[in-house]
């Protein structure tokens, strides 16, 4: 069955009425934007992975819970963002050795990256870039962050924000204007230190 | 195109290069110089995503550690996530409910009683004109007000033998005959508006297995309102011998005034004057 034409909110009713099985069709939209957003604010794949699967479990178990009048992209990232949080508390209070595990000789094992079709340099220059953007994301207060990756990794619209954000939509524009000017100003900092790939 | 369009085209990487924010940027020098600022921030973001364009095979590792972490999981944490996304569910239905002016708040009482007066009348007259066009028909439900506001298109399909049925399934079987509403002939729509699963309470463990008899309480009291005043035409002269419903709350109401403000006590909700009479409605469900 093509579920394509069907928007989520659709899907979401068929899958409370009993369609369990229409509930991938819903995760596989979402999957690759909340994977972004989670390794991102996680710095982890695995973690990201964890986090988003548990998402989508969390959402399937409470879809009772749902209800048409708000969007389904707007829960999802809801429930993303806060097991989001709660990942970082917990890791906060117990600090996770494995997170970049330290080889048998002393050098740091590689990330678990995965495979693109791109030449070695451009493949090294993307990783640094996403390597800064990581590191200067992480130097921003969390809703600033939060705010930036929902509109650049999720693709979310500014009510969208201002709803998974609990906050309201010209609240929404500024953390995303202010993080963005605070990346700007720190990233002619390191210009101007000479530290940018 | 005002400045505040142009900040999400600067902000949208599908219409950054938009002809439109072109024209505004050549006319504005305020937007301009912000995207001059922000140009380099922005360009950050241009990077293909991480986890895009990754084949099955080269990414097997990672899926089999979530799978592993996942299955490893405790069923705590679990729990801990479902009463987040139910918590974030019940947030954004409330944030996306229309927002009421002073005006309207002083006057929607006032509306509410006066709709329930005629909805009530209404239903008064249909309760007489159908017993006696159809005595030993299924009753059928008068929608309350409870799934009117929550399941608007289904309330005319309301039929109080399938909500019954629904709770039935979900809760009163033994774990093990327990099975979706849907396979045991409940109306599904029904199941989706459970009352157990629509608890605002976080700390109440929305899954857990209620004991039998404390929902056949519910659902006994469930009957009491909605089939015994269809089946016996009684219940206005009962309501008000006790003297908890009637005056304030119209019949179609008082379900969901109680739901909302009973917290966890059961017997809060449904006074023992109603469940004193369900001799009729036990007839009903278990038999």
């Amino acid at each position: 069955m093509s579920c394509v034409d069907v928007d989520d909110r659709q899907l979401m009713l068929r899958v409370q009425l009993g369609e369990g099985e229409l509930f991938d069709h819903l995760a596989a939209r979402y999957r690759d934007r909340l994977l972004r957003f989670a390794a991102s604010k996680l710095g982890d794949d695995a973690r990201a992975e964890d986090v988003v699967q548990e998402t989508f479990l969390a959402a399937f178990a409470a879809r009772h819970t749902y209800d048409g009048q708000f969007a389904f992209s707007t829960w999802v990232w809801t429930i993303l963002i806060n097991l989001c949080r709660r990942e970082h508390r917990r890791r906060a209070r117990r600090p996770d050795k494995l997170m970049r595990p330290a080889l048998a000789d002393g050098s740091e094992a590689p990330m678990l990256e995965p495979a693109h079709n791109e030449t070695g340099l451009s493949r090294l220059l993307l990783s640094e870039q996403r390597e800064q953007l990581e590191v200067l994301l992480d130097e921003l207060s969390d809703v600033q962050a939060d705010a930036l990756r929902l509109r650049f990794y999720g693709g979310l619209q500014y009510n969208e924000i201002a709803q998974t954000m609990n906050c309201s939509l010209s609240g929404a524009k500024r953390r995303v204007r202010t993080g963005l000017l605070a990346l700007a100003e720190r990233l002619g900092e390191s210009n101007e230190r000479g530290d940018v790939p | 195109m005002n400045c505040d369009d142009a900040f999400d085209c600067l902000t949208d990487p599908a219409r950054r290069e938009s002809r439109a924010l072109r024209v505004h940027l050549k006319t504005c020098r305020r937007c301009a110089h912000m995207q001059t600022v922000l140009e380099p921030a922005l360009a950050l973001f241009d990077i293909p995503a991480t986890f895009e364009a990754v084949d099955d095979a080269s990414y097997r590792d990672v899926d089999q550690t979530a799978a592993d972490t996942a299955s490893r999981k405790p069923a705590v944490a679990m729990h801990d996530s479902v009463r987040l996304a139910a918590s974030a569910a019940y947030r954004l239905q409330a944030a996306s409910a229309p927002r009421s002016t002073h005006w309207q708040s002083a006057v929607r009482p006032a509306l509410g009683y006066a709709a329930a007066l005629v909805i009530g009348a209404a239903a008064a007259l249909a309760l007489f004109q159908g017993d006696a066009a159809d005595e030993q028909a299924a009753p059928q439900a008068e929608p309350c007000s409870w799934q009117m506001s929550r399941m608007a298109d289904a309330r005319h399909n309301a039929d109080v033998r399938t909500l019954l049925a629904a709770c039935i399934a979900c809760h009163l079987n033994p774990p093990a005959q327990r099975q979706p509403a849907a396979e045991a002939g409940a109306h599904p729509e029904f199941s989706s508006i459970c009352l157990w699963s629509q608890k605002k309470d976080e700390q109440r463990d929305l899954y857990a297995p209620r004991p039998a008899a404390e929902v056949k309480r519910v659902v006994l009291s469930c009957v009491a309102c909605h089939v015994d005043r269809r089946q016996a035409a009684l219940p206005l002269r009962i309501e008000k011998s006790t003297r908890r419903i009637e005056p304030r709350c119209p019949p179609l109401g008082r379900c969901d005034a109680r739901l909302i403000h009973s917290g966890n006590e059961i017997s809060a909700l449904f006074p023992g004057e109603c469940m004193g009479r369900t001799a009729e409605s036990r007839s009903i469900i278990e038999g």
